[in-house]
Protein backbone atom coordinates (compact mmCIF):
# COMPACT_ATOMS: atom_id res chain seq x y z
CA UNK A 1 0.00 0.00 0.00
CA UNK A 2 2.88 2.33 0.82
CA UNK A 3 4.55 1.51 -2.10
CA UNK A 4 1.80 1.95 -4.55
CA UNK A 5 1.41 5.86 -2.64
CA UNK A 6 5.13 6.23 -3.48
CA UNK A 7 5.06 5.61 -6.77
CA UNK A 8 1.44 7.42 -7.30
CA UNK A 9 3.09 10.78 -5.64
CA UNK A 10 6.17 10.05 -7.91
CA UNK A 11 4.34 9.56 -11.38
CA UNK A 12 2.46 12.89 -10.41
CA UNK A 13 5.04 14.71 -9.58
CA UNK A 14 6.99 13.45 -13.11
CA UNK A 15 3.97 14.56 -14.84
CA UNK A 16 3.90 17.98 -12.86
CA UNK A 17 7.47 18.75 -13.41
CA UNK A 18 7.61 17.48 -17.25
CA UNK A 19 4.92 19.56 -18.03
CA UNK A 20 5.62 22.61 -16.40
CA UNK A 21 9.46 22.61 -17.72
CA UNK A 22 7.55 22.03 -21.43
CA UNK A 23 5.56 25.22 -21.32
CA UNK A 24 8.34 27.10 -19.75
CA UNK A 25 11.07 26.24 -22.60
CA UNK A 26 7.93 26.95 -25.15
CA UNK A 27 7.83 30.75 -23.41
CA UNK A 28 11.51 30.95 -23.53
CA UNK A 29 12.30 30.81 -27.63
CA UNK A 30 9.76 33.23 -28.99
CA UNK A 31 11.63 35.89 -29.79
CA UNK A 32 11.42 35.85 -33.81
CA UNK A 33 8.14 38.02 -35.18
CA UNK A 34 7.61 35.93 -38.53
CA UNK A 35 6.17 38.29 -41.38
CA UNK A 36 5.21 35.60 -43.34
CA UNK A 37 1.34 35.73 -43.58
CA UNK A 38 -1.68 34.27 -42.28
CA UNK A 39 -4.75 36.29 -42.41
CA UNK A 40 -5.88 37.81 -45.97
CA UNK A 41 -2.91 36.68 -46.94
CA UNK A 42 -1.04 39.97 -45.07
CA UNK A 43 0.47 40.04 -41.59
CA UNK A 44 1.87 43.10 -40.03
CA UNK A 45 5.05 42.64 -38.28
CA UNK A 46 3.82 43.88 -35.24
CA UNK A 47 0.14 41.42 -35.06
CA UNK A 48 -1.27 41.30 -31.27
CA UNK A 49 -1.60 38.12 -31.45
CA UNK A 50 2.65 37.60 -31.55
CA UNK A 51 2.83 40.32 -28.76
CA UNK A 52 0.57 38.77 -26.71
CA UNK A 53 2.46 34.96 -26.67
CA UNK A 54 5.47 37.37 -26.03
CA UNK A 55 3.93 38.63 -22.91
CA UNK A 56 5.86 38.48 -19.59
CA UNK A 57 7.17 41.75 -19.07
CA UNK A 58 9.55 41.87 -22.10
CA UNK A 59 7.51 41.72 -25.43
CA UNK A 60 9.55 38.72 -26.31
CA UNK A 61 12.89 40.39 -26.04
CA UNK A 62 14.58 37.49 -24.53
CA UNK A 63 17.66 39.51 -26.16
CA UNK A 64 17.27 42.05 -23.61
CA UNK A 65 16.92 44.65 -26.27
CA UNK A 66 20.31 44.21 -27.29
CA UNK A 67 21.83 44.35 -31.09
CA UNK A 68 25.59 44.88 -31.64
CA UNK A 69 25.88 42.40 -34.45
CA UNK A 70 25.90 44.66 -37.83
CA UNK A 71 25.83 41.77 -40.28
CA UNK A 72 23.62 41.81 -43.03
CA UNK A 73 22.53 38.68 -44.68
CA UNK A 74 21.02 38.88 -47.67
CA UNK A 75 17.40 37.78 -47.40
CA UNK A 76 15.59 34.97 -49.01
CA UNK A 77 12.20 36.53 -50.46
CA UNK A 78 11.40 35.06 -53.65
CA UNK A 79 9.25 38.13 -54.40
CA UNK A 80 12.01 40.53 -54.91
CA UNK A 81 13.36 41.12 -58.15
CA UNK A 82 16.34 42.94 -59.84
CA UNK A 83 16.28 46.23 -58.46
CA UNK A 84 16.02 48.95 -61.48
CA UNK A 85 18.57 51.74 -62.21
CA UNK A 86 17.74 54.61 -63.93
CA UNK A 87 18.30 58.02 -63.68
CA UNK A 88 16.12 60.19 -61.90
CA UNK A 89 13.45 62.38 -63.90
CA UNK A 90 14.23 65.90 -64.31
CA UNK A 91 10.27 66.85 -63.75
CA UNK A 92 6.89 65.08 -62.77
CA UNK A 93 3.53 65.21 -62.80
CA UNK A 94 0.78 67.55 -61.20
CA UNK A 95 0.32 66.24 -57.47
CA UNK A 96 -3.12 64.96 -56.08
CA UNK A 97 -3.85 64.17 -52.54
CA UNK A 98 -2.43 61.42 -52.68
CA UNK A 99 1.42 62.42 -52.84
CA UNK A 100 3.99 61.05 -50.71
CA UNK A 101 6.70 63.08 -49.83
CA UNK A 102 9.46 63.66 -47.26
CA UNK A 103 8.05 64.24 -43.78
CA UNK A 104 5.89 68.57 -43.31
CA UNK B 1 -11.23 67.35 -45.19
CA UNK B 2 -7.87 68.90 -44.38
CA UNK B 3 -6.68 70.01 -41.49
CA UNK B 4 -3.46 70.76 -39.10
CA UNK B 5 -2.05 67.64 -36.71
CA UNK B 6 1.27 66.47 -35.67
CA UNK B 7 2.87 69.13 -37.03
CA UNK B 8 1.70 67.47 -40.47
CA UNK B 9 -1.48 68.35 -42.97
CA UNK B 10 -3.91 65.77 -43.15
CA UNK B 11 -5.89 64.88 -45.65
CA UNK B 12 -9.09 62.65 -45.10
CA UNK B 13 -10.71 61.35 -48.29
CA UNK B 14 -13.51 58.62 -49.11
CA UNK B 15 -15.15 58.33 -45.97
CA UNK B 16 -18.51 59.49 -44.26
CA UNK B 17 -17.68 62.52 -42.24
CA UNK B 18 -19.18 61.63 -39.33
CA UNK B 19 -15.99 59.09 -39.70
CA UNK B 20 -13.66 61.50 -40.76
CA UNK B 21 -15.08 63.90 -37.62
CA UNK B 22 -14.22 60.88 -35.27
CA UNK B 23 -10.85 60.42 -36.81
CA UNK B 24 -9.97 64.24 -36.72
CA UNK B 25 -10.95 64.01 -32.83
CA UNK B 26 -8.90 60.70 -32.34
CA UNK B 27 -5.71 62.16 -34.16
CA UNK B 28 -5.86 65.54 -32.67
CA UNK B 29 -6.10 63.99 -29.13
CA UNK B 30 -3.58 61.21 -30.23
CA UNK B 31 -1.30 64.60 -30.57
CA UNK B 32 -2.09 65.80 -27.63
CA UNK B 33 -0.82 62.80 -25.66
CA UNK B 34 2.30 62.01 -27.46
CA UNK B 35 3.53 64.94 -29.16
CA UNK B 36 7.43 65.41 -27.47
CA UNK B 37 6.53 69.44 -27.72
CA UNK B 38 3.31 69.62 -25.68
CA UNK B 39 4.60 70.08 -22.07
CA UNK B 40 2.84 68.33 -19.40
CA UNK B 41 1.49 65.62 -21.88
CA UNK B 42 1.46 61.99 -20.86
CA UNK B 43 4.33 61.66 -23.00
CA UNK B 44 6.55 64.55 -20.98
CA UNK B 45 5.26 62.52 -17.91
CA UNK B 46 7.05 59.79 -18.85
CA UNK B 47 9.97 61.84 -20.54
CA UNK B 48 10.34 62.81 -16.97
CA UNK B 49 10.41 60.30 -14.82
CA UNK B 50 13.56 59.24 -12.53
CA UNK B 51 15.15 56.25 -13.37
CA UNK B 52 14.68 52.99 -11.69
CA UNK B 53 11.52 53.85 -10.70
CA UNK B 54 8.10 52.16 -12.14
CA UNK B 55 6.36 54.10 -14.77
CA UNK B 56 2.30 53.98 -15.84
CA UNK B 57 1.77 54.16 -19.63
CA UNK B 58 -1.83 55.28 -20.58
CA UNK B 59 -3.35 52.27 -23.03
CA UNK B 60 -2.52 54.05 -26.34
CA UNK B 61 1.16 55.11 -25.29
CA UNK B 62 1.92 51.65 -24.11
CA UNK B 63 0.44 50.16 -27.35
CA UNK B 64 2.69 52.66 -29.50
CA UNK B 65 5.53 51.73 -27.85
CA UNK B 66 4.73 48.03 -27.96
CA UNK B 67 4.48 47.93 -31.78
CA UNK B 68 7.62 50.72 -31.91
CA UNK B 69 9.74 48.19 -29.97
CA UNK B 70 8.74 45.39 -32.43
CA UNK B 71 9.84 47.14 -35.63
CA UNK B 72 12.86 48.66 -34.00
CA UNK B 73 13.91 45.67 -33.21
CA UNK B 74 13.54 44.42 -37.29
CA UNK B 75 15.23 47.84 -37.66
CA UNK B 76 18.22 45.99 -35.28
CA UNK B 77 17.58 49.56 -33.96
CA UNK B 78 18.80 51.67 -36.51
CA UNK B 79 15.42 53.14 -36.16
CA UNK B 80 13.91 53.68 -32.58
CA UNK B 81 11.64 55.69 -30.80
CA UNK B 82 14.50 56.89 -27.64
CA UNK B 83 16.56 59.56 -29.78
CA UNK B 84 14.45 62.48 -28.24
CA UNK B 85 17.71 63.66 -26.37
CA UNK B 86 19.61 62.75 -29.78
CA UNK B 87 17.10 65.42 -31.67
CA UNK B 88 17.68 67.71 -29.04
CA UNK B 89 21.34 67.60 -29.32
CA UNK B 90 21.47 67.87 -33.27
CA UNK B 91 18.98 70.93 -32.95
CA UNK B 92 15.79 69.71 -33.25
CA UNK B 93 14.25 71.37 -30.59
CA UNK B 94 11.04 72.86 -31.13
CA UNK B 95 7.86 72.03 -33.59
CA UNK B 96 8.74 72.85 -36.92
CA UNK B 97 4.96 74.36 -37.06
CA UNK B 98 6.25 76.83 -34.58
CA UNK B 99 9.98 77.67 -35.70
CA UNK B 100 12.67 76.01 -37.51
CA UNK B 101 14.46 74.22 -34.83
CA UNK B 102 17.03 76.62 -32.93
CA UNK B 103 20.80 74.66 -33.20
CA UNK B 104 23.25 75.80 -30.79
CA UNK B 105 26.20 75.05 -32.75
CA UNK B 106 26.19 73.68 -36.41
CA UNK B 107 26.75 69.97 -36.27
CA UNK B 108 28.40 67.93 -39.03
CA UNK B 109 26.56 65.36 -40.69
CA UNK B 110 28.13 62.09 -39.93
CA UNK B 111 29.28 59.44 -42.48
CA UNK B 112 30.13 55.93 -41.65
CA UNK B 113 30.38 56.13 -38.10
CA UNK B 114 31.11 53.27 -36.08
CA UNK B 115 27.43 52.08 -35.28
CA UNK B 116 27.32 51.45 -31.42
CA UNK B 117 25.95 48.68 -29.72
CA UNK B 118 22.55 49.09 -28.61
CA UNK B 119 21.41 48.60 -25.00
CA UNK B 120 17.25 49.00 -24.57
CA UNK B 121 17.28 51.70 -21.46
CA UNK B 122 13.51 50.37 -20.53
CA UNK B 123 12.76 47.30 -18.61
CA UNK B 124 8.84 46.20 -19.33
CA UNK B 125 7.75 45.40 -16.20
CA UNK B 126 4.33 44.39 -17.03
CA UNK B 127 2.00 45.36 -19.11
CA UNK B 128 1.31 48.48 -19.33
CA UNK B 129 4.22 49.46 -16.77
CA UNK B 130 7.50 50.30 -17.45
CA UNK B 131 10.98 51.00 -15.89
CA UNK B 132 13.28 53.75 -17.20
CA UNK B 133 17.18 52.37 -16.80
CA UNK B 134 18.91 55.13 -18.52
CA UNK B 135 18.13 58.99 -19.11
CA UNK B 136 16.32 59.00 -22.74
CA UNK B 137 13.13 61.08 -23.91
CA UNK B 138 11.15 59.26 -25.88
CA UNK B 139 10.48 60.62 -29.80
CA UNK B 140 8.19 58.48 -31.52
CA UNK B 141 8.29 60.59 -34.70
CA UNK B 142 7.42 58.71 -37.74
CA UNK B 143 6.42 55.94 -35.58
CA UNK B 144 4.03 58.23 -33.99
CA UNK B 145 2.09 59.27 -37.00
CA UNK B 146 2.19 55.53 -38.87
CA UNK B 147 0.80 54.05 -35.47
CA UNK B 148 -2.67 56.58 -35.57
CA UNK B 149 -3.17 56.43 -39.03
CA UNK B 150 -2.89 52.71 -38.82
CA UNK B 151 -5.75 52.52 -35.81
CA UNK B 152 -7.71 54.62 -37.61
CA UNK B 153 -8.17 51.83 -40.83
CA UNK B 154 -8.01 49.06 -37.85
CA UNK B 155 -10.91 51.62 -35.53
CA UNK B 156 -13.31 52.40 -38.25
CA UNK B 157 -12.99 50.41 -41.59
CA UNK B 158 -15.70 48.13 -41.92
CA UNK B 159 -16.66 47.90 -45.38
CA UNK B 160 -14.90 47.94 -48.58
CA UNK B 161 -14.27 51.83 -49.70
CA UNK B 162 -11.68 53.95 -51.15
CA UNK B 163 -10.47 55.83 -48.47
CA UNK B 164 -7.41 58.03 -48.40
CA UNK B 165 -5.37 59.18 -45.13
CA UNK B 166 -2.36 61.26 -46.19
CA UNK B 167 -0.73 62.57 -42.93
CA UNK B 168 2.33 64.88 -44.14
CA UNK B 169 3.26 62.40 -46.91
CA UNK B 170 2.99 59.50 -45.00
CA UNK B 171 -0.44 58.09 -46.57
CA UNK B 172 -2.38 54.87 -46.39
CA UNK B 173 -4.95 53.82 -49.05
CA UNK B 174 -7.89 51.52 -48.74
CA UNK B 175 -9.69 49.94 -52.18
CA UNK B 176 -7.57 51.03 -55.28
CA UNK B 177 -6.43 54.77 -55.48
CA UNK B 178 -4.15 56.69 -58.08
CA UNK B 179 -1.16 57.81 -54.95
CA UNK B 180 2.42 59.55 -56.26
CA UNK B 181 5.70 60.20 -54.85
CA UNK B 182 7.28 63.31 -54.29
CA UNK B 183 10.08 64.91 -56.62
CA UNK B 184 13.01 65.51 -53.36
CA UNK B 185 14.36 67.78 -55.98
CA UNK B 186 11.57 69.65 -57.74
CA UNK B 187 9.12 69.58 -54.82
CA UNK B 188 5.75 70.05 -55.37
CA UNK B 189 5.77 67.90 -58.52
CA UNK B 190 5.47 63.87 -58.39
CA UNK B 191 8.81 61.86 -59.75
CA UNK B 192 6.35 58.80 -59.64
CA UNK B 193 2.45 57.48 -60.01
CA UNK B 194 1.40 54.54 -58.73
CA UNK B 195 -1.72 52.11 -58.59
CA UNK B 196 -2.00 51.12 -54.86
CA UNK B 197 -4.65 48.60 -53.48
CA UNK B 198 -5.02 48.34 -49.89
CA UNK B 199 -1.49 49.50 -49.01
CA UNK B 200 0.78 51.91 -46.78
CA UNK B 201 3.25 54.29 -48.75
CA UNK B 202 5.94 56.45 -46.28
CA UNK B 203 8.53 59.01 -47.28
CA UNK B 204 11.50 59.95 -45.35
CA UNK B 205 13.97 62.29 -46.76
CA UNK B 206 16.80 64.68 -46.38
CA UNK B 207 15.18 67.34 -48.57
CA UNK B 208 12.82 68.74 -45.82
CA UNK B 209 12.72 69.52 -41.93
CA UNK B 210 16.67 70.32 -42.44
CA UNK B 211 18.35 73.27 -40.88
CA UNK B 212 22.22 74.59 -41.02
CA UNK B 213 23.86 71.62 -42.55
CA UNK B 214 22.10 69.25 -40.92
CA UNK B 215 18.73 67.24 -40.72
CA UNK B 216 15.97 65.03 -38.82
CA UNK B 217 17.08 61.63 -39.78
CA UNK B 218 19.17 60.22 -37.08
CA UNK B 219 20.92 57.14 -37.02
CA UNK B 220 19.44 55.76 -33.84
CA UNK B 221 22.76 53.59 -33.21
CA UNK B 222 25.06 56.45 -33.36
CA UNK B 223 22.62 59.32 -32.71
CA UNK B 224 24.47 61.43 -35.13
CA UNK B 225 22.32 62.58 -38.56
CA UNK B 226 22.89 59.69 -41.01
CA UNK B 227 24.72 60.40 -44.09
CA UNK B 228 24.66 57.43 -46.84
CA UNK B 229 23.99 59.40 -50.13
CA UNK B 230 20.19 58.84 -50.23
CA UNK B 231 18.40 62.11 -50.33
CA UNK B 232 14.57 60.34 -50.69
CA UNK B 233 13.65 57.40 -49.79
CA UNK B 234 9.44 56.10 -50.41
CA UNK B 235 8.81 52.25 -49.24
CA UNK B 236 5.63 50.85 -49.96
CA UNK B 237 3.74 48.25 -47.01
CA UNK B 238 0.99 46.77 -45.73
CA UNK B 239 1.03 49.73 -42.59
CA UNK B 240 1.99 53.16 -42.63
CA UNK B 241 4.39 51.85 -39.13
CA UNK B 242 6.09 49.48 -40.95
CA UNK B 243 6.73 51.78 -45.22
CA UNK B 244 7.75 54.59 -42.54
CA UNK B 245 10.08 52.59 -40.57
CA UNK B 246 11.49 50.76 -43.62
CA UNK B 247 12.10 54.64 -45.55
CA UNK B 248 14.40 55.69 -42.45
CA UNK B 249 16.48 52.52 -42.63
CA UNK B 250 17.16 53.28 -46.27
CA UNK B 251 18.04 56.97 -45.34
CA UNK B 252 20.49 55.46 -42.90
CA UNK B 253 22.46 52.63 -43.84
CA UNK B 254 24.25 51.84 -46.89
CA UNK B 255 21.72 50.77 -49.59
CA UNK B 256 22.88 47.33 -49.69
CA UNK B 257 23.06 46.74 -46.07
CA UNK B 258 19.51 48.15 -46.21
CA UNK B 259 18.27 46.06 -48.74
CA UNK B 260 19.59 43.12 -47.17
CA UNK B 261 18.00 43.49 -43.75
CA UNK B 262 15.01 44.54 -44.66
CA UNK B 263 14.55 41.86 -47.04
CA UNK B 264 14.85 39.70 -44.52
CA UNK B 265 12.94 41.12 -42.08
CA UNK B 266 10.71 43.10 -43.62
CA UNK B 267 9.78 41.07 -47.10
CA UNK B 268 6.50 42.78 -47.58
CA UNK B 269 7.66 46.00 -48.95
CA UNK B 270 8.45 48.21 -52.54
CA UNK B 271 10.86 50.87 -51.77
CA UNK B 272 11.89 54.05 -54.20
CA UNK B 273 14.90 55.15 -53.60
CA UNK B 274 16.63 58.66 -54.94
CA UNK B 275 20.32 59.57 -54.36
CA UNK B 276 22.18 62.29 -53.96
CA UNK B 277 23.78 61.40 -57.24
CA UNK B 278 20.19 61.65 -58.98
CA UNK B 279 20.29 58.23 -59.53
CA UNK B 280 16.70 56.72 -58.48
CA UNK B 281 16.19 52.74 -57.64
CA UNK B 282 13.16 50.78 -57.50
CA UNK B 283 12.55 47.34 -55.98
CA UNK B 284 11.03 45.34 -53.76
CA UNK B 285 7.93 43.04 -53.90
CA UNK B 286 6.46 44.75 -56.85
CA UNK B 287 3.08 43.18 -55.80
CA UNK B 288 2.20 45.22 -53.88
CA UNK B 289 1.55 47.63 -56.70
CA UNK B 290 -0.16 47.92 -59.43
CA UNK B 291 1.16 50.22 -61.97
CA UNK B 292 3.85 52.55 -61.90
CA UNK B 293 4.73 55.82 -64.06
CA UNK B 294 8.13 57.68 -63.88
CA UNK B 295 8.14 61.59 -64.79
CA UNK B 296 10.07 62.48 -67.76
Amino acid sequence: MNKKVKWSVISVSAVTFFTFGGLVSKHQTGTAVPNNSTQNGKRHAYQDDDLNKDQGGSFGFTDGGQQDNDHFDQGQSSDWGQDNFQQAPSGGFEQGHGSSGSSR
Amino acid sequence: MMFQAMNSKIILEGMKMEIKERMKEEILSFEQNASRFIKGNSLDFVNNASLHSPVFLKHELFDLLKRSLILAKLAHYYVHPFVGEDMKSAGYVSSFQEREPFMEKPMTVSSNERSLPFRLPIEVLTDRWIMKKQHFSFDFGGFGKGFIIDRMKERFYTKAENWLINAGGDLLVTGTMTAGIEHPVYMGQDMICLQLKDAALATSGKNYRKWNNSHHILNGRTGKPANNGVLQASVIADTVMEAEMAAKIFCILPFKDARALLQKNLPRIAYFIYFEDHQLVTGGNQTLYREMEVAQ
